[in-house]
């Protein structure tokens, strides 16, 4: 299947409607297989979390990371999104503290917007253009708090699967 | 003196130690309380108890109505952590759940708003757990991915375990009231300051008055919060050190670790990430002393003065009365400044006659500042206000509180030397407590009568058409004060238990041995067993199992002293309110359909209806209906021996009740506050 069966083609052939969602289950499946089953508990827990830093009576410890899920939602939403607007560039220089601000404080009806489908120019997505992603998403992964090893397995996923969606590529990993 | 170094406090036993937070959060929910009893009292229009306590409800519903509702909603919009895809985390909580030996075991959720945080909570008296989902995916990322995982349950459970879900429930009702009673009163005052009643000045200092009390109310429900979470902490390293700080070296939020914004650190209800490392690896560090908390301890004592005085002086107002309120505000206010200093004794090892002084300055500070922050005194009259900012009384104030934290700090001291490791603590707080509050108390007593003297005396000289009596009132009031505290039976009892106590403490701490501390382990039937029979020795095995059972309550000691000075407030209310009585008098002359109500704010005490008022032929004297003071349980009315017959007939019937039922509960306080220290509680270690 050169392109998922979750994404949608559109009017101009050299688009394709990307759902993040799924794009980010496939990059899951890639590097944490073992979270799928909470995948949705662990997607939502970043696209629709406000900051809950200082919660009375609580462990005060709410930036840990560990589940690998939480990090490809954003990235990997993202990357999507930057594509979309072709500007690579844009989120190579975003400082990922004020993103994760940002994404916090926008009210629900907006984050929503974050899930829609997002028109990604896959006919034209260049070698240069995977390669600025994939350093975008790994400086992105590192300031989220991703060893610098899984960063880099991450920032490998995410350009897997923006390939993946170009006419003509592999198959779906499986799950 | 043995020497220390600060390292040897970790290896005493923490919670030994009174809290000095508990009783600045005392402090704190005592004043809230009196205020909002201000307020219901203010706005009454009839004395009825009913009706009191109806205004007194509606400035608490708020906050007890918003708890149960933002409660309700972390709880609809989370999903039990059973139904939830993690296997593994479901069997790790449930047996660490079980190795807390929790009297009533949480429902554990999983709330999708949270990352990797948690926290409890409460649904009516029933305790939840929250966890995030991160937290739960962290599981199953290897070995330090559990340890994390546990450090953080088990942080959670120590708060369960503390009870801190109920105290923070409680909190935030009284932290509501204390706004809504504010807004309330700025309200009162926007519209005095439309009728041209107040200057915009008097308002905008009201409001800065309100917003003041907000923000202290809330630092100092903020202190307490913050030093439960480094008692959680240490609770949750008690099992797993290394989980503990793996944990709290695993937080990434940058803000916290850079360690600035030292205002920001006391908003928080965490302390900082640094700050929680730290004591984590060096537990006697919750010891030392903070000079703000000092500060804001001292500044809530100084508005419950004035509001507690104002309040006594509009329902007795004698001078007895007065003092004993002072000296009540006093010994809680020392008793605070006490466990601080006794607490940074042991942590630094020294005496440190130089905090001792910074100490005192910063309590006089506070009950100044304080005292000029008290509302509730102004809204209603200008009766009292802040405190006199004359050289004389001032200079009084810093004279006293030296003197009172010079002497805490010797007295500290004095133990310290024999017992440096704090062994025999409740010992030497049995000695110490109660000598302070008489000193404290004293103290604080002797300078806020001065203080409201003189501030009387001056309010009086700088009224317009007033001719003031002396050419210099403040030496005058000095003199006063000096013929009311000065030579005498009492100074007499300060002095002796101000020299003998640390004297006593010096030789008691010496001659304990470790019989002591066993017995401090040991229940409270231990004395009994030495004296009596088989029969009570039964009765008391019993008692025994009953309390062993009670044992499982969180916090039973506290509860104990709560419910006693419950007692002791209501004790107070029958036996020292003056009453009314009303009642009819019958064609025999005996009162017939006796009822009560209170004295203050009224001025018909005594009314007396003839019966030719009421349209019956007949003389004068003849009288149907009757109102009279009866004065307090123990003292009569002005006015009772104005009607001999059915007059102490009627005030008898009103008070005998109150008299019995009043003693009974000071009885029961007695009882519930001697017994409390000796109630089997769960002791837990914190030093490595």
């Amino acid at each position: 299947m050169p392109r998922n069966s979750d994404s949608l083609s559109n009017e101009r052939a050299d688009t394709l409607l990307v759902s993040p969602h799924d794009f980010a289950r496939r990059v899951v499946a890639r590097i944490a297989p073992d979270e799928l089953p909470a995948f949705s508990l662990l997607a939502r827990s970043r696209t629709r979390a406000t900051k809950l830093r200082d919660t009375p009576l609580g462990s005060g410890l709410d930036e840990i990371t560990g589940a690998v899920t939480p990090v490809v939602m954003l990235v990997s939403g993202g990357a999507l999104t930057a594509l979309a607007a072709g500007t690579t560039e844009e989120i190579k220089n975003r400082s990922m503290h004020l993103t994760e601000r940002l994404l916090d404080r926008l009210p629900c009806s907006l984050r929503r917007r974050e899930l829609e489908n997002v028109e990604v120019p896959v006919e034209a997505l260049s070698t240069e253009q995977l390669t600025a992603v994939r350093a975008s998403v790994r400086a992105k992964a590192q300031g989220l708090g991703m060893r610098e090893d899984q960063a880099e397995v991450l920032a490998d996923a995410v350009v897997g699967e923006l390939a993946l969606l170009r006419p003509g590529e592999g198959q779906e990993p499986e799950r | 003196m043995s020497s220390t170094s600060p390292c040897r406090p970790a290896t005493l036993d923490i919670r030994e130690f009174p809290s000095d937070l508990s009783l600045m959060l005392g402090l704190l929910v005592v004043t809230v309380l009196t205020q909002d009893l201000f307020f219901a009292l203010l706005m009454t229009s009839t004395q009825e108890i009913g009706s009191i306590f109806g205004y007194l409800m509606s400035v608490l519903l708020p906050g007890f109505l918003t708890g149960m509702h933002i409660n309700r909603r972390r709880w609809r919009r989370s999903t039990p952590l059973a139904e939830a895809p993690f296997h593994g985390a479901i069997e790790a909580v449930q047996r660490l759940v079980q190795e807390a030996g929790l009297s009533k075991e949480p429902s554990v959720m999983v709330d999708p708003r949270l990352r990797s945080g948690a926290y409890v909570t409460t649904l009516g008296s029933h305790p939840l757990m929250m966890l995030g989902p991160e937290l739960l995916a962290l599981r199953e990322k290897g070995e330090r991915g559990r340890q994390i995982f546990e450090a953080v349950v088990r942080h959670e459970l120590a708060h369960l375990q503390g009870a801190d879900h109920h105290t923070y429930f409680w909190l935030r009702v009284l932290r509501l009231s204390n706004l809504y009673t504010g807004a309330f009163m700025v309200y009162g005052a926007t519209l005095d300051a439309l009728g041209h009643n107040v200057s915009p000045w008097q308002l905008f200092a009201a409001v800065v008055r309100v917003v003041l009390l907000t923000v202290l109310g809330e630092l100092i429900a903020r202190a307490y919060l913050r030093i439960r979470e480094h008692h959680a902490d240490l609770h949750a390293g008690l099992t797993d050190r290394e989980g503990l700080l793996a944990a709290l070296h695993s937080e990434t939020s940058g803000a916290n670790k850079d360690g600035t914004g030292k205002l920001r650190s006391w908003l928080r209800h965490h302390p900082m990430d640094t700050e929680r490392v730290g004591v984590a690896e060096a537990p006697g560090r919750v010891l030392a002393s903070s000079r703000g908390r000092v500060f804001l301890g001292s500044t809530v004592a100084g508005v419950l003065l004035p509001t507690l005085l104002d309040m006594q002086l509009r329902l007795s107002p004698n001078l007895s009365a007065m003092i004993v309120c002072e000296a009540i505000a006093g010994a809680g206010l020392t008793l605070f400044v006490g466990f601080t200093l006794w607490r940074h004794q042991w942590y630094a090892g020294t005496a440190g006659l130089a905090r001792s002084a910074a100490t005192a300055a910063l309590v006089a500070a506070g009950m100044v500042t304080g005292s000029w922050l008290a509302l509730y005194t102004r809204i209603s009259d200008s009766r009292m206000s802040g405190f006199p900012m004359a050289p004389s009384v001032l200079v009084a104030l810093l004279g006293a509180t030296l003197l009172l934290c010079g002497w805490l700090t010797v007295l500290g001291a004095q133990w310290f030397r024999g017992d440096p490791r704090a062994e025999r603590m409740p010992r030497f707080l049995k000695l110490a407590v109660p000598s302070a509050c008489v000193v404290g108390g004293w103290l604080i007593a002797m300078v806020w009568t001065w203080a409201v003297f003189l501030q009387t005396v001056a309010a009086s000289c700088s009224m317009d058409g007033y001719v003031c009596l002396s050419d210099a009132p403040e030496r005058d009031v000095a003199a006063g004060m000096a013929r009311l505290f000065g030579p005498g039976p009492v100074l007499v009892m300060v002095v002796l238990i101000a020299v003998g106590v640390p004297l006593a403490a010096r030789f008691r701490s010496g001659m304990e041995t470790s019989h002591g501390a066993e017995e401090q382990h040991a229940p409270v039937f231990v004395w009994h067993r030495r004296h009596t029979g088989r029969f009570v020795r039964t009765l008391l095995g019993l008692g025994h199992r009953v309390l062993a059972a009670a044992a499982s309550i969180p916090r039973l000691r506290l509860w104990v002293r709560l419910f006693s000075m419950t007692a002791l407030m209501v004790a107070i209310w029958l036996l020292l309110i003056p009453r009314t009585a009303l009642y009819y008098v019958d064609d025999e002359g005996r009162p017939y359909d006796v009822r009560v109500v209170h004295s203050w704010r009224t001025t018909d005490r005594t009314l007396l209806l003839g019966s030719d008022l009421a349209g019956v032929d007949g003389p004068f004297k003849l009288v149907t209906s009757v109102r009279l003071d009866c004065g307090t349980a123990f003292a009569p009315g002005a006015d009772e021996d104005a009607r001999p017959g059915d007059g102490g007939e009627a005030c008898s019937e009103v008070e005998t009740p109150r008299r019995i039922i009043g003693l009974c509960l000071v009885g029961l306080c007695v009882v519930g506050l001697w017994g409390a220290p000796r109630l089997p509680g769960p002791r837990v270690p914190v030093g490595p």
